[in-house]
């Protein structure tokens, strides 16, 4: 018989809300999302909670950039 | 959509799976520093508990 014990910390944002990278990273790089599962040796502070209007505002940067790219 | 069986791709879970888990490096065995994967909503939902808990094991946030 095998027994296996697995722990998994969840990070979920209040309702409406996202979450993102707490770092400050280039556009390109930029996460946003309502769930994340941590990585075994991964900190909760390594996320940080936005609300949907500054995911959007990230969303339309990320948009941008994109655009600047395919011109290339 | 990555791991979402299709008839084009019936393996398409099994590819999901042996990537994140049976093939993928051990970082945290390794030492190695936290690495994020982003995967869709709906990529996330094929996954069990346990698939999650293998892949966080290795050092891997799933975002």
């Amino acid at each position: 018989m095998i027994t296996s014990n697995f722990t998994v910390r969840v990070l979920q944002p209040s309702e409406g809300n996202f979450l993102t990278q707490s770092e400050d990273v280039s556009i390109e790089f930029r996460i946003i999302t309502d769930k994340v599962y941590l990585g075994v040796n991964a900190s909760e502070s390594d996320w940080k909670e936005i609300t949907s209007e500054e995911a959007q505002k990230f969303e339309k940067e990320r948009e941008e950039f994109d655009k600047e790219m395919q011109k290339k | 959509m990555w791991g979402i069986n299709t008839s084009a791709i019936p393996e398409a879970r099994q590819s999901l799976i042996d990537s994140l888990i049976t093939y993928s490096f051990d970082r945290a065995a390794a030492g190695y520093s936290n690495c994020t994967i982003k995967l869709s909503a709906k990529t996330k939902a094929l996954l069990t508990e346990e698939e999650i808990a293998q892949i966080t094991a290795k050092g891997f946030t799933i975002a």
